[in-house]
């Protein structure tokens, strides 16, 4: 799992009211993927361009955190996002950087959902979800 | 037989005009080459015990999205965000994202570089999926989420998805037969066929992008589309045949769904 899917993922159990986000991380084993040869920077910086609107900043700081990268600034300036080679890192930062196994908890009610071969499991008991409003 | 014929109102889910488009896209059908197959290479025939077969209709689902790229319907797309609903193996949305990569590589695009999102309920079939995408392309970013339908994703992908497929279990079957996490889950759809589909009509709504987003969705007339059709309707989208097929004892229909077009408030 990446940390741009992690930046989509809530709890969406009846008790967690709407605000189970952003999960928390425990991390047990990461993988970081090598940049594909062909993968030109180009390409890398005009999809962090796209995706920057999408993003939720303080998430996306928190779990880069969790997943002991402590690089990422707290608030996102409109400089870096036109900055290329900030917008390089945020491609790895985002895109090639693996949660393999591990634990997403959620912020509210301590709910946990485990991360198996890089596949988070969010499936919910059907009595977690009455009531539920997306 | 009657003597009379009833004005009917101008309403394109009416009976006539749902067989023309019925009809035309029986002809489309006919007309479109066969999409190339992802290889499954990877996968051995004990996998098929608990991940859905491509079958009929994912060739239909195949053909029909080959004729969605060829017709141009993606390529104002900058990175297309796909994702796939109940992915089985994955070929669907594999197969997409591989042609519209290689097609943006073509073109010499820096801005289209397709990411895939898949859910399942079933984690053998995500597992396999993710398999299909690596055997396919690596270089496409591919996710799996185990979920039902897109609830998980809801609602920070809300109105962010490009291109939706979903190959929903749509045979008709008893109810009590709805809702496990195995291999039934990827056929049966209790009454109708229509239990999961429905679930799934304002999810897709919510999911889908707004103006540009597309779903496309396999259906059979047991299904009654027409009333379909209408669901959508109540929620600003429009659903019509794009390609159909007989498979045995059944036709299969590639449903094409897109935000009217007289709505604006998007």
């Amino acid at each position: 799992m990446r940390l741009l899917t992690h930046n989509t993922l809530r709890n969406n159990t009846a008790d967690a009211k709407g605000k189970g986000f952003p999960l928390k991380i425990t991390a047990t084993e990461i993988r970081v993927e090598e940049t594909a040869p062909t993968m030109e920077v180009d390409r890398q910086v005009a999809f962090c361009k796209n995706m920057l609107s999408r993003l939720d900043w303080p998430a996306l700081v928190q779990a880069s955190r969790d997943m002991g990268i402590p690089t990422l600034p707290p608030v996102l300036t409109d400089e870096m996002a036109h900055d290329t080679a900030f917008l390089q890192a945020l491609y790895k930062i985002l895109m090639q950087v693996h949660l393999e196994q591990g634990m997403l908890t959620c912020p509210v009610t301590g709910r946990e959902f485990p991360v198996t071969n890089g596949i988070p499991n969010m499936l919910l008991e059907e009595e977690e979800c009455e009531h539920v409003k997306l | 037989m009657t003597d009379w014929h009833p004005l009917r109102p101008l309403d394109d889910t009416t009976s006539t005009a749902w067989s023309t488009y019925n009809e035309e896209a029986e002809k489309r059908a006919k007309n479109i080459p066969c999409a190339a197959m992802p290889s499954l290479d990877h996968l051995k025939m004990k996998d098929f015990e608990e991940v859905y077969e491509p079958s009929d209709d994912t060739y239909l689902l195949l053909d029909g999205l080959q004729h969605e790229i060829t017709t141009g319907t993606f390529s104002n797309s900058s990175s297309p965000l796909i994702a796939e609903i109940g992915c089985g193996t994955g070929v669907a949305s594999v197969f997409l994202a591989s042609q519209l990569f290689q097609q943006n590589q073509k073109h010499n695009k820096t801005d289209g570089m397709p990411m895939v999102i898949v859910t399942d309920i079933n984690p053998k079939a995500l597992q396999v999926a993710k398999a299909t995408a690596a055997g396919n392309n690596a270089m496409i970013p591919f996710e799996a989420v185990q979920c039902d339908l897109v609830s998980a994703l809801l609602p920070r992908l809300a109105q962010s998805v490009d291109a939706l497929i979903f190959n929903p279990p749509y045979v008709p079957t008893p109810d009590d037969e709805v809702g496990s996490t195995g291999i039934e889950a990827s056929w049966a759809g209790g009454e109708k066929g229509r239990r999961v589909v429905d679930r799934a009509i304002p999810k897709m709504a919510q999911i889908l992008a707004r103006p540009r987003g597309v779903a496309y969705m396999i259906t059979v007339d047991d299904n009654e589309p027409e009333v379909l059709a209408t669901l959508f309707r109540e929620l600003g989208l429009q659903m019509k045949p794009l390609v159909r097929r007989r498979a045995h004892n059944e036709f299969l229909t590639l449903q094409k769904i897109t935000w009217t077009k007289i709505d604006s408030s998007g």
